[in-house]
């Protein structure tokens, strides 16, 4: 027996695979007087001692969430109602309505091209594996691409039960920002404005590239699989200043509501106590709050149950705004 | 009163009718072993994160679909899997290869060491071809047996076997330096 068989004998064995008892023995014996099977088996229980990777608890919190609201959502589907959809299970996603545009300067083509080849020369190298991957469809990946299972609509108007469902937002930093339909060729200068973590409603949350159009603030082209996604900064006016809705929670998927910044306490009546005292109304009459001895000019929240029409119409919960710098 | 575990089949059962504690015990028992898989795929933690979360959401579509033939482990193992490979087709993630060339053995001391070991353990894992990763991870890290894992891949156990001998033999070659210098045998031609 050589170094070849008696270590691969071993390995089996290792992973609890049926090895013939005497073929077992006769490997050992051979490692057992080899330096080089020696060091071999050293490896292998090594490896076997050594910590598995672990998935960040922040990603398995995540999932639960995303996942959670799902199987809520899904629920809801389930009892017809008048209101619309909530956003996170519309399949139809927001570029199927759009015609695909072309709109990358050219350094961003050119980025394109060099990552394309790369991703040709992977899957290359990898020819062997995507062959077999394509043979190893089975019935059960077929499923996976088939029908979604019960309770999960496919179209976006279907009926669905309870409270409105959240505008489709994404937040930058802090801020919020609702979509406003997908972008025709950007014809300003687009300027970056960081990254944006959201799943764009397509399932599959990550850092997507945000911009500017030129120096307007107030709206943000989010570049999706299938192009620009435009949104629009949620402001309302107090005295004909304008403020900004801000989350403490960073709205990573469509149908999250944004929130309270976690400095203040969560109000247990509607006078806004214990946090806030009301502090007036806004240039649409919705009642605002700001804390204890606090000035307008720093901000201020609103209450829950807004009317229709109110750019926080429908949260359940309070929101906090900041003056736009 | 004695609670049994639930077998595979009625905890996607389970999930699959909106029993979400049944999901999320699929996902803590899954999440590490779709994400070491993932990670040594793709060699980044983002692109492994992305993955993961794109597995659970696709698993969480479909549980309905899983009929206990195989076990829950090894339909997860290939959904993570094609879940990999389709975020390379679309062009979205690219795999980070690490030349063995540029890996040095570790010393002694840091191959005792956990935290080192498990760090270069993640790196050389880049330098397998993506097959011997691929049938690596079924049986580590999703604990499949090489005809579970051979099933998934669509391979015969004997080739699943070799993938996993040879990922494991280059990675001793890579790891740990043979007293003495280079040596023949089992190391050459890694």
């Amino acid at each position: 027996m050589d170094c070849m068989q008696a270590c691969e004998i071993i390995s089996a064995a290792h992973d609890g695979e049926p090895v013939d008892a005497g073929l077992l023995a006769q490997a050992r014996a051979h490692a057992d007087a080899c330096a080089d099977c020696a060091l071999f088996l050293r490896v292998l229980d090594r490896i076997a001692s050594a910590p598995d990777p672990e998935a960040p608890p922040e990603l398995v919190a995540r999932i639960g969430e995303i996942t959670g609201q799902m199987s809520r959502d899904a629920r809801h589907a389930d009892a017809p109602r008048e209101a619309p959809a909530p956003s996170s299970l519309r399949t139809r996603r927001p570029f199927d309505w759009v015609p695909r545009i072309a709109i990358l300067a050219s350094a961003a083509a050119v980025l394109l091209v060099v990552v394309s080849a790369g991703g040709l020369a992977l899957l290359s190298r990898m020819g062997q594996t995507a062959q077999e991957a394509a043979v190893t469809e089975s019935a059960e990946d077929e499923a996976l691409r088939a029908a979604p299972p019960a309770g999960v609509t496919e179209e976006a108007d279907s009926p669905v039960a309870g409270a409105a469902a959240p505008p489709d937002y994404v937040s930058l930093d802090e801020s919020v920002w609702m979509i406003e339909g997908a972008a025709d060729t950007p014809t300003s200068t687009l300027v970056s404005a960081g990254l944006v973590r959201t799943s764009l409603g397509e399932g599959l949350t990550r850092s997507r590239n945000a911009f500017y159009p030129g120096d307007d603030r107030s709206a943000l082209y989010v570049l999706g699989d299938g192009g620009y996604l435009v949104f629009r900064r949620v402001t309302r006016t107090l005295g004909g200043v304008e403020y900004g809705l801000v989350t403490e929670t960073p709205l990573e998927a469509f149908g999250m509501w944004p929130s309270l910044p976690g400095r203040f306490a969560a109000p247990v009546t509607a006078d806004g106590s214990p946090a806030f005292e009301p502090a007036g109304r806004d240039d649409r009459g919705a009642e605002v709050f700001v804390p204890l001895g606090g000035d307008t000019a720093d901000g201020f929240a609103v209450a829950p149950d807004t009317a229709p029409g109110d750019p926080a119409a429908g949260n359940p919960g309070w929101t906090w705004w900041e003056p736009l710098p | 009163m004695v609670t049994r575990p639930m077998s595979d089949l009625e905890l996607a059962n389970a999930a699959a009718s909106g029993d979400e504690s049944a999901f999320a015990a699929i996902v803590r028992e899954n999440a590490d072993a779709v994400y070491g898989h993932a990670l040594r795929f793709f060699g980044d933690r983002t692109s492994a994160e992305d993955a993961t979360q794109e597995v659970f959401i696709k698993v969480f579509r479909t549980i309905s679909s899983f009929d206990g033939r195989a076990r829950l482990s090894t339909w997860l193992y290939r959904v993570t899997h094609n879940v990999c490979l389709d975020m390379v087709r679309a062009g979205r993630r690219t795999p980070q290869p690490v030349d063995p060339l540029t890996f040095d053995p570790l010393p002694a001391a840091d191959f005792a060491d956990d935290v080192v070991f498990a760090s270069a353990l993640g790196q050389a894992m880049g330098t397998l071809a993506p097959e011997e990763r691929d049938a690596l991870g079924a049986v580590t890290l999703f604990g499949l047996s090489y005809q579970e894992a051979a099933e998934a891949l669509g391979v015969p156990t004997g080739t699943v076997k070799s993938r996993v001998f040879r990922a494991r033999r280059a990675l001793a070659a890579l790891l740990l330096e043979p007293e003495g210098g280079a040596s023949d045998g089992l190391h050459a031609g890694v």
